[in-house]
């Protein structure tokens, strides 16, 4: 698997709990970046989105250690390019509930490229990380 | 513990600011970057870390380290660490960007740098050393 796919399939989990926010995703080949952009309604918590980043952060720098991901937002020393995103999802933000919240995410790579059972449909456990 | 790397953090925020005034933009930021990084690495140092900084990837090897000694260390919350580690590579990225690429740095980029790397400095500070 490859590290862009890695980041689209969390993206796509992330978004599947919580489909009103808009995600913004390119990564920047020649630098070995992943910037990710989030923009969310006032109901979906910081701290929701903090979580993912740290589970997604932990995860990612394992198993592929010289790639890095950046968070971006308005106040960010780096934007996202808006041409030639790698993937988007454009959320409704600000119109429906937020789903209820989770805790801290873990992710289980168990089932990494097994089509009859992917990853994505089994995890999300709410395992929280040690402080 | 020898102070003579966070000296050399201190002489490169000056610089970083005295070269905004005057209007050299990208290489402000790479003493801003610097700046932070040599902080970095003198707190390693300071906390007699095992990692070996001669090697390839030295930059974010040491940014790793620093980011599990914050945890260790559990004086910071695990989100405040996790805004370090983003900060600090975002930093490092704009440097990078600002070193090689074809992009003119305008001078609120600069001040942006500038501002963060007083923050990342500060943070070092208040949470590890």
């Amino acid at each position: 698997m490859k590290s862009k796919d890695f980041i689209i399939l969390k993206l796509q989990e992330f978004i599947r709990l919580h489909p009103l926010c808009t995600v913004k995703y390119k990564h920047e080949a020649e630098l070995n970046e992943h910037l990710i952009e989030f923009i969310s309604n006032e109901k979906l918590s910081l701290s929701t989105i903090m979580s993912f980043r740290i589970a997604l952060r932990d995860e990612f720098s394992k198993t592929f250690y010289d790639d890095e991901v950046i968070f971006v937002s308005e106040t960010s020393l780096v934007k996202v390019d808006k041409q030639n995103l790698t993937y988007i999802h454009n959320g409704l933000c600000g119109i429906e509930q937020e789903p209820a919240p989770k805790s801290l995410y873990h992710f289980d790579l168990t089932g990494i490229g097994n089509e009859a059972s992917p990853w994505y449909e089994e995890v999300y456990n709410t395992t929280p990380i040690a402080a | 513990m020898n102070p003579v790397l966070l000296t050399k953090s201190q002489d490169n925020i000056k610089a970083s600011e005295l070269l905004i005034n005057n209007k050299f933009y990208a290489t402000s930021i790479h003493c801003s970057y610097y700046s932070v990084y040599q902080r970095l690495v003198y707190t390693l140092n300071c906390l007699k870390t095992s990692m070996n900084l001669n090697i390839s990837d030295t930059h974010k090897r040491s940014i790793d380290a620093i980011t599990q000694e914050l945890k260790k260390q559990n004086r910071a919350k695990a989100e405040d660490i996790e805004d370090f580690t983003n900060r600090i590579t975002a930093l490092k990225s704009l440097r990078k960007r600002a070193d090689y690429e074809i992009k003119m740095i305008i001078e609120s980029e600069s001040r942006d740098a500038f501002k963060e790397s007083k923050e990342l400095n500060k943070f070092l500070f208040d949470n590890i050393e």
